[in-house]
């Protein structure tokens, strides 16, 4: 790679780290092009010449994210622990992402469709890691005979509930740890939901 | 590690690749009963149940979601009017 072709490519990874961190801190629909260009230095035209689009520029943004989320979901592939072990790995890898991904639920149904199906297409694989462990507890008799699409969305129901809310459940300005906080919670709750 | 080029599935061991053939691209859940890959029209019918299996979506927003993944694979990505 010359060195033209390597600035190049660290403008663009500039651009999309900022961009990240703005959506993260202010969501996707209150950011401007103009504030990513600002934060990042750069001319609102190098934003273009990158990404065509704001809607490009929160595909790739969505489409990092769940590149990240991805590698770490390896975890739970082949996972041998028990459920609250494969729950609580969910948990972790979502607290590395917080901010960006309770934007990103928050205000998904205004994000361009391609960022959405991205999302969603992860998510299916996440219910179906937690599903495999689950099912082989559901066989020794320790947890409820439930359905799979329903035991994923109310767990996520109450995770997503905490992450939406944050301002309810968190001091001012302590958000970001909300599910440090609770995990532990959350999680000892949900089990005794689900534990015969 | 080698991926699934017609569904994205991580293959380890041995049994995930279609016909146990770790030369193969594709894995056991993309294989006919005779080894060969399955269709598109076949993987997206069946990737669209796994996603209302999963998630519990109303079937068309399943298929889209199912053909978003598609189109980011290997084998399907230079699909033409796709």
């Amino acid at each position: 790679m010359n060195k033209r072709e390597l600035q190049k490519q660290q403008t663009r990874q500039n651009i999309l780290a900022t961009a990240e961190q703005l959506f993260a801190e202010r969501g996707f629909l209150l950011t401007t092009i103009d504030d990513i260009a600002k934060a990042a230095g750069v001319a609102k035209g190098t934003v273009f010449v990158h990404f065509a689009s704001r809607d490009e520029l929160i595909y790739a943004v969505v489409d990092k994210l769940c590149h990240e989320c991805d590698r770490l979901y390896e975890q739970m592939q082949g996972f041998n622990g028990d459920v609250a072990g494969i729950l609580g790995i969910h948990l972790d890898i979502l607290i590395q992402f917080e901010c960006l991904y309770r934007q990103l639920i928050i205000e998904r149904t205004h994000l361009p469709e391609q960022a959405q199906l991205r999302f969603l297409g992860m998510q299916s694989a996440i219910s179906n890691y937690i599903w495999l462990v689950y099912c082989e507890q559901m066989q020794d008799g320790t947890v409820k005979q439930l359905e799979q699409a329903l035991l994923f969305n109310t767990w996520l129901g109450l995770v997503h509930y905490y992450l939406m809310n944050g301002d309810l459940f968190a001091e001012v300005g302590r958000q970001a740890n909300l599910l440090l906080t609770y995990k532990e919670k959350l999680l000892n709750h949900f089990m005794l939901l689900i534990q015969i | 590690m080698k991926t699934c080029i017609a569904c994205g599935m991580p293959m380890r061991a041995k049994e995930d690749f279609a016909m146990g053939d770790e030369n193969k691209d594709y894995c056991r859940y993309c294989a006919r009963a005779d080894g060969s890959m399955q269709s598109y029209e076949e993987k997206l019918d069946g990737m669209t149940e796994f996603v209302m299996a999963t998630q519990g979506l109303e079937r068309a927003v399943a298929r889209k979601v199912a053909a978003g993944q598609l189109a980011e694979l290997p084998a399907w990505k230079h699909r033409e009017g796709e």
